[in-house]
């Protein structure tokens, strides 16, 4: 910068301009769009607070999982599976520090509710993401295909996520899990159970990925990159994968974060309503939904336990996935 | 624009038909057997195929191109075999064979006694076809052991060995017709022989010399009308027309909706219309004071609110409502029960709400417009509800119109939960009760009208507002 300063200017104000940005000491070689996000995400202390939320509830996912894993695998019964952990000596219980399993109380059949939250995470990750795996996909590539080729292909696409829209997603949700609810199983999955939970979560939330890919494709194809390398005579396919689709890979990760809270929530709503995952397997829908008559006999910590469980992770999400689209996508950026 | 609005309206169209599409697919497409929810998991085959045939769910997929075998009793008039005049829906034609080893006498060898024959729809039948293919490969009958010889002189009759129907026609008459020419043995069953074809069976039932002119088997005809009787047209033009009646209640659809949407209505009109003006007000008022702690604390709030679940307001609510009046706090039984319900309503939703229409408002107050209206010395209210609120009603308009469907479903979770007996209510205990056409029904009811809405406010943008360009 000492250099810049020692030659002569040819245009003064260039030269304040430039100075002024080399005297505050941030001027930084231009970032690329994820490289920017980076640095605004880590530089953001409560998006770091909530990935730091999101990191811990996944390692109890993980936890929940590896235990479920060796209660299966064990055979001499040292390890017991959830279900077999019924106390009826301690029923109904309210929570307190003697044991960790009576941390947040027990249930109506001796089960501790703390360890019933703590698996019910893993349901609900399993949910949030397996449901988005299916969504983001499916949404990516059919919004990349309707607004890239256009004409009938661009048609038919938006009729399906048209038709799909127009029926409210808890509804389409239900009439999913309603179809579903003696289906045999397919490729090994049984849709009757978690897996088409997830199925249905991800068949409804494709729509809104769909149409964002649609609308920024549709943009992207008349840029100039793209006229230029169609004049050049790239093969389409090409195009689309080399030019069109990294300019819209930011709306996936937006999306994801989206998608999960959503999901993480129509899973509760679900099982709840007897739709979700089945009865048994702990999650907190099932909690809820058993819970739901307990708070006029005072028991208060089963219902609360799940709940805010839900609340800290659905925060989270929300709040990452707010810093993430403002991170990633400075036209949406809030006011 | 004429052909603007029409064009839309042809996409509207298609839109329905593709729920109509999908709805076919989801309740008559995937497998499921939907006979076992209504006469029971046990039930004899016969029983289920009985009530398939009486609510038209036996009939072809796609397109009818099939026939049936039906035996006519002509004892009282051309009435199919076993027809019920007080159950006319449905088929009522006779498929004897494909039923044999599925009535449990047959299985016991004494005589087959079968009242009620229902048909198939088998395609391209005709006469020579193979037997085996009415019959499904399943045993006609069983084949007994010998009797031990007994050293007392019985009074009974010897059991009947072989497939043996005996039809109970309407004036009270019995015919016993012996099928066994059409059949082999193998193992310890009696099935259609290789040799036999359709015909073969029409000439035995038809020429049986006990029959004289009593009933008579014959294959039905086919014509073209005949290609839209099936469950495909039958679910489209239910859908249009709600004309179905639900398989629990045994009432027509347009009444049992004429009876529950007023609750649900009482639900949700307040509750939508409190919630929208209760969301603007606080909404502009935090825009208003943009950047300072009044509006953080705003969105702050708002995100929280956004992130209780919807069940949490519920359960807590009732309960706290339970704790000041017990009474008031489930079922119907006083009018005024439903102020808890709307209360939740509005307050779960404020949070998403007041923070869309911050943004909206938001993005509206930095606009050249404003600042010029400003500039030229046009008061802070004029401009707010002049210009501004002109501008954002778009986007509101398109809010609203995202929350119509449930003006009519009520809130799901709501109505189960409080025990108000509205159309949400009702589309939950169908599910779990089977009720096909009543879920049918509630779903296309939302789509239909959540399509209109859309619609009407498309052309509505066109109409008034200039920027909107008609492609």
């Amino acid at each position: 910068m000492t250099e810049e300063n020692k030659t002569p200017p040819p245009n003064p104000i260039v030269v304040e301009y430039a100075g002024s940005i080399a005297a505050k000491g941030d001027f930084v070689p231009g970032r690329s769009l994820w490289g920017d996000a980076r640095r605004r995400i880590f530089r953001d202390k409560w998006a770091m607070v909530c990935l730091g939320i999101i990191v811990l509830y996944s390692l109890i996912a993980l936890g929940g999982l590896g235990y479920e894993m060796a209660a299966e695998a064990d055979n001499n019964d040292s390890i017991k599976t959830f279900e077999e952990t019924s106390d009826y000596e301690n029923t109904n219980r309210s929570p307190s520090l003697e044991a960790p399993r009576f941390w947040l109380g027990t249930d109506w059949a001796g089960k501790s509710v703390f360890y019933k939250t703590l698996l019910g995470v893993k349901v609900s990750l399993t949910v949030g993401f397996m449901a988005n795996v299916i969504a983001i996909p499916l949404g990516m590539i059919l919004g990349a295909l309707a607004g890239f080729y256009g004409k009938w292909v661009d048609t038919g696409i938006v009729w399906l996520f048209s038709t799909m829209a127009s029926i409210p997603g808890i509804m389409l949700l239900i009439a999913l899990r309603y179809a579903f609810q003696d289906a045999p199983p397919v490729l090994g999955m049984d849709l009757g159970g978690v897996a088409g939970v997830c199925i249905a979560l991800g068949v409804v939330s494709w729509i809104r990925t769909c149409r964002l890919v649609r609308a920024e494709v549709m943009k992207i194809r008349e840029l100039d990159y793209v006229i230029a390398a169609r004049a050049i005579g790239t093969p389409k396919i090409i195009i689309m994968l080399r030019h069109v689709i990294p300019n819209v890979l930011h709306l996936a990760i937006i999306n994801f974060s989206l998608g999960f809270v959503w999901a993480v929530k129509s899973e509760v709503i679900l099982s709840y309503l007897g739709l979700g995952v089945p009865v048994g397997v702990p999650s907190w829908g099932n909690m809820i939904n058993a819970a739901r008559t307990d708070l006029f006999m005072g028991r208060w910590w089963e219902l609360t336990a799940a709940v805010s469980a839900m609340f800290f992770l659905v925060l989270a999400l929300n709040i990452l996935g707010d810093r993430l689209r403002d991170a990633l996508d400075p036209k949406l950026r809030n006011v | 624009m004429i052909a603007y609005i029409l064009r839309r309206l042809g996409w509207s169209i298609l839109t329905v038909f593709g729920v109509m599409l999908l709805t076919f697919i989801l309740f008559r497409g995937m497998p499921g057997d939907i006979a076992a929810a209504h006469v029971g998991q046990k039930a004899r085959q016969q029983d289920r195929a009985e009530w398939l045939s009486r609510h038209g769910y036996d009939r072809p997929k796609l397109v009818n191109t099939h026939r049936r075998l039906v035996v006519i009793d002509n004892t009282e008039g051309d009435k199919p075999l076993g027809a019920d005049d007080d159950k006319a829906a449905g088929s009522q034609a006779a498929d004897a064979l494909a039923l044999f080893g599925e009535s449990p006498k047959a299985e016991e060898g004494e005589s087959n006694d079968i009242t009620r024959l229902l048909g198939r729809f088998i395609k391209n039948l005709d006469r020579d076809t193979p037997l085996s293919e009415l019959t499904e490969g399943r045993p006609m009958a069983k084949v007994l052991p010998p009797p031990e010889p007994t050293t007392q002189p019985t009074t009974a009759p010897a059991p009947v060995n072989g497939p043996i129907i005996m039809f109970s026609l309407r004036d009270g008459s019995n015919l016993k017709i012996d099928f066994t020419s059409l059949a082999k043995i193998e193992g310890d069953k009696f099935l259609a022989s290789d040799e036999a074809a359709c015909g073969d069976l029409i000439d035995l039932i038809n020429k049986h010399p006990e029959n004289k002119g009593r009933i008579k088997a014959a294959i039905t005809d086919w014509g073209w009308t005949d290609l839209f009787d099936s469950q495909f047209f039958d679910h489209m033009s239910k859908s249009v027309t709600f004309n179905a009646s639900s398989l629990v209640l045994k009432k027509k659809l347009t009444d049992i909706i004429a009876e529950r949407a007023p609750d649900s209505l009482a639900l949700t009109v307040p509750a939508l219309a409190i919630g929208w003006i209760l969301a603007m007000i606080i909404s502009s008022f935090v825009a208003y004071y943009r950047g300072t702690v009044l509006d953080k604390l705003g969105v702050f709030l708002s995100v929280l609110g956004m992130c209780i679940p919807f069940l949490a307001f519920m359960i807590y609510g009732q309960w706290l409502m339970f704790s000041i009046a017990p009474t008031r706090a489930y079922g119907m039984a006083y009018r005024s029960n439903v102020y808890l319900p709307i209360a939740i309503m509005v307050i779960a939703g404020l949070g998403a709400s007041v923070r869309f229409y911050r943004t909206v408002i938001l993005d509206q107050v930095h606009q050249d417009y404003v600042r010029t209206a400003r500039a030229k010395g046009a008061s802070l209210p004029a401009v707010l509800f002049k210009h501004v609120l002109k501008n954002c009603m778009l986007p509101i308009l398109t809010n609203l119109i995202l929350a119509l469907p449930f003006l009519i479903m009520g809130s799901l979770l709501v109505e189960t939960y409080f025990g108000i007996p509205g159309l949400g209510d009702l589309l939950l205990s169908s599910i779990n009760q089977r009720d096909e056409p009543v879920v049918n029904a509630m779903v296309f009811l939302t789509a239909v009208i959540y399509t209109t809405g859309v619609m009407l406010t498309d052309i509505s943008y066109a109409l008034f507002d200039p920027r909107i360009r008609l492609t």
